[in-house]
């Protein structure tokens, strides 16, 4: 069984695993992962995300992760930042995992 | 981002044209779009030297055989501008009608579309594009023409005559919620037509030899066929007559795989912009680019 402190690691390792995706699949050269912070804003923040990089983005998690993080009931309010991505592909992953 | 705008762009010149040319029998219309074509040919300088110079660029024609290829241009113009009336309220067999060899790709999108991931339909400003839009219904699915609606009220009301309950028309400006929509849209196994002739993004293109000089294209429809696993289907539709169209569709651009993902976006946006190339060398007095592309499509 999963305890919290299980829960919070695999948390921690999807968000880093997100920051290396942010600054490699969005080829951004003056910073690096360990600088993003987990409130990172993504959309209107200083990295300067657009709605192509979003797209790239979805690409390169959903190949990263193997999971469809776009579907029909999709909430915009995932790419507040880096905790809220991380989120919505941990919860997508666990859905993966019963399926 | 604002590419281009002339002077009778505005609600009161469209309004004009929607309230008097229905007046006009309908076999005096090509009479009198001749007429407008060569008055608004002789009053937009700027814009017929624009032409003159893309068209110079295409077919490197010269003299009395280039001023009647931008006459041309004009008239196509008129051709397009005058399909407003009719087209947005036309049924399908009155589109079929207009077709000249009643060819539309059927069988060619329904393959895709039985794939599951929908069809991405790539055009440009050549021919009718509203009118490949409608064609475009007759696969059965919405479509979603993806479109940046520029803050200018005739842009609006051309827009809203357009749009349906099967077409509807997403605004490109609205960012991210737009792109996420196009791709929700061709997971739901719909179509997405979009134009690929214009950069409004300059980081998000890349540079193509086009007519033997570089333009910016952009990447964005490739990158959406890669993010939904949807084929790139390349088309335009051109105006054999007055009225009268014809499709042509290049072959279907699946999307890469491999793990430099703007590679493949590059790779396979050349493709579709050589099938564009072959097309816009036979039918370039049908590109409505009143702006001098060239110069305009290159990055700073």
């Amino acid at each position: 069984m999963q305890t919290s402190f299980d829960i919070l690691l695999a948390m921690e390792n999807i968000k880093q695993q997100l920051k290396v995706i942010i600054i490699q699949g969005l080829r951004i050269n003056d910073r690096t992962p360990e600088s993003l912070r987990d409130d990172q804003q993504l959309i209107d923040g200083d990295l300067e995300i657009d709605s192509i990089d979003i797209l790239q983005l979805i690409l390169e998690i959903e190949r990263h992760f193997g999971i469809k993080l776009v579907d029909g009931d999709f909430d915009m309010a995932v790419w507040k930042s880096i905790n809220t991505l991380a989120a919505a592909v941990d919860s997508k992953l666990a859905v993966k995992a019963r399926t | 981002m604002r590419w281009y705008q002339h002077r009778f762009h505005n609600t009161k010149a469209l309004q004009l044209m929607f309230d008097g040319v229905p007046r006009i029998p309908r076999f005096a219309h090509p009479f009198v779009a001749m007429l407008t074509a060569f008055f608004f040919s002789r009053l937009m300088k700027k814009e017929r030297r624009a032409v003159a110079r893309n068209l110079r660029q295409i077919t490197g024609s010269r003299g009395p055989a280039l001023h009647w290829k931008v006459y041309r241009v004009f008239y196509s113009f008129s051709n397009l501008m005058v399909s407003y009336i009719d087209l947005p309220q036309a049924s399908h067999a009155q589109i079929l009608s207009m077709l000249a060899d009643g060819e539309y790709g059927a069988a060619i999108v329904a393959k895709y579309l039985e794939a599951g991931n929908g069809v991405i339909f790539w055009t440009a400003h050549l021919g009718n594009p509203e009118f490949a839009s409608r064609l475009l219904e007759l696969h059965g699915r919405p479509v979603n023409v993806a479109r940046f609606v520029e803050d200018n009220p005739a842009e609006k009301l051309l827009r809203d005559r357009m749009a349906s309950g099967r077409l509807k028309v997403i605004d490109l400006r609205d960012g991210a919620s737009a792109t996420i929509e196009l791709l929700q849209a061709l997971r739901r196994n719909e179509i997405v037509a979009i134009q690929g002739d214009r950069v409004y993004n300059p980081r998000h293109s890349a540079e193509v030899s086009f007519f033997s000089k570089p333009v910016a294209f952009p990447l964005g429809p490739f990158l959406l066929s890669q993010v939904s696993g949807a084929a790139v289907l390349p088309g335009f539709v051109i105006r054999q007559g007055w009225q009268r169209y014809r499709m042509l569709g290049g072959d279907p651009i699946l999307p890469g795989t491999s793990s430099d993902s703007i590679a493949d976006q590059v790779a396979a946006l050349v493709r579709a912009v050589r099938f564009f190339e072959a097309q816009l060398s036979v039918h370039s007095d049908q590109w409505a680019n009143f702006f001098d592309f060239w110069q305009a499509g290159l990055h700073d």
